[in-house]
């Protein structure tokens, strides 16, 4: 594979390909529920198209917040 | 080489496979015969699925305990088969070496490391307990192991006019990195992407390959369960370049799978173009040396395409 992609990308070198304009893309619409306690608050969404979760987590008395997505779709 | 102790064989296997993916080179675990090698097959197995190079070096008991089918523990039966799981592995490893004397073994040796690392697939050196002491020659280091690809050039050259045209052709061409990127020409593959100007895609499974910066990347294509509209976009394109694809249902997203009549996929060992209803064999079909211990098939996609014509 890699010889024949240096030997495309010397081929293709001296093409111009007509601009094409990136896609658009759709949103994300999430159900958000959310837990709090006194430091923490915990944000679970759940998308029901992608059977993906995103838990975010905020500590109020350090400021640090973490999140896991369940889905590499969902870009954090 | 240094040396990891793990503390079972199947965490080693999975370490030396993370070992790889993460440096682009084989990752090595030693194990012992029997449990050992029974134990690691798991992790072993996920490689050869996903085409990771990995050297699993088993050390076996001596010939003169195997041929007399010596009791030894947690073998099976009372006259137990010591090569069982050598049996076993055979369907999960590209290639290997049985090294029954130190003649050949240091070429048996370099010949499956050239296996592993041109197959992108696990190999397997079995080495009885009576070479634990044989010596060979130092000097044999000096001479380095021949890992270039047995390329086709002119079937390459008719492979990549073929891509060239269908691209050109095409009125909004995009580029699909894949899985199998990942162990044959991730370096390759980010320049394409550079020096193509067009809009780019990663698969699930290709997942840190490219910059998702990057200003044509467009996003993560998973099929049914990509980003809205992503599936939608790489769908509308009439020529996608797929390099390394690897449909599998977590990675093309439920079998939502491109049609192959705007795909060109570029692969391990060949390229189909089905603008010129074409499949280019690129690499040599004998990139085996020897056709002993190996079952474990090449990769082939999902559909038959028995109209090509196949040039090799």
């Amino acid at each position: 594979m890699a010889p024949l992609l240096e030997a495309l990308i010397k081929a293709l070198a001296d093409v111009a390909f007509p601009k094409v304009d990136m896609p658009k893309l759709g949103k994300h619409e999430l159900d958000v529920d959310t837990a709090n306690d006194t430091v923490n608050h915990n944000y679970l969404w759940y998308d029901q198209k992608m059977h993906a979760r995103l838990i975010i987590n905020l500590n109020k008395n350090t400021g640090h917040a973490w999140a896991i997505s369940s889905s590499p779709a969902i870009s954090l | 080489m240094r040396f990891v102790g793990n503390s079972n064989e199947l965490n080693a296997s999975y370490a030396a496979d993370g070992y790889a993916r993460a440096n682009g080179t084989p990752g090595c675990l030693i194990t012992t015969h029997g449990v050992g090698e029974l134990s690691a097959i798991n992790g072993i197995g996920g490689a050869a699925s996903e085409r990771i190079p990995l050297i699993h070096v088993v050390g076996q008991t001596s010939k003169m305990f195997q041929d007399k089918n010596v009791m030894i523990h947690h073998s099976m039966g009372i006259k137990p088969d010591h090569q069982i799981y050598n049996k076993i592995s055979k369907h999960v490893r590209a290639d290997a070496a049985e090294l029954w004397n130190g003649d050949d073994a240091a070429a048996e040796i370099d010949r499956v490391i050239r296996e592993c690392v041109l197959k992108a697939s696990p190999v397997y050196i079995f080495m009885p307990l009576d070479l634990h002491a044989h010596q060979v020659p130092a000097s044999l280091l000096e001479k380095k192991i021949d890992l270039s690809m047995p390329v086709d050039t002119a079937s390459q050259d008719a492979a990549v006019a073929a891509i060239k045209e269908a691209l050109t052709k095409a009125k909004n061409p995009v580029i699909l990195l894949d899985m199998l990127v990942h162990s044959y020409g991730v370096k390759e593959a980010t320049k394409l992407v550079d020096a193509v100007k067009i809009p780019f895609f990663a698969s699930h499974g290709a997942k840190g390959i490219v910059d998702e910066d990057h200003p044509r990347f467009v996003q993560l294509y998973n099929g049914s369960v990509s980003r809205p509209g992503v599936a939608e976009a790489i769908e509308g394109s009439d020529e996608v370049l797929a390099v390394g694809w690897f449909p599998a249902d977590t990675n093309g997203g439920l079998f939502r799978n491109i049609p192959e009549s705007k795909r060109i996929d570029v692969m391990d060992t060949y390229v189909t173009v089905s603008y010129v209803d074409t499949r280019f064999r690129i690499m040599s079909n004998t990139i085996r040396s020897t056709a002993r211990s190996t079952t474990m098939s090449t990769w082939r996609p999902c559909s038959k395409r028995s109209s090509k014509l196949w040039l090799t």
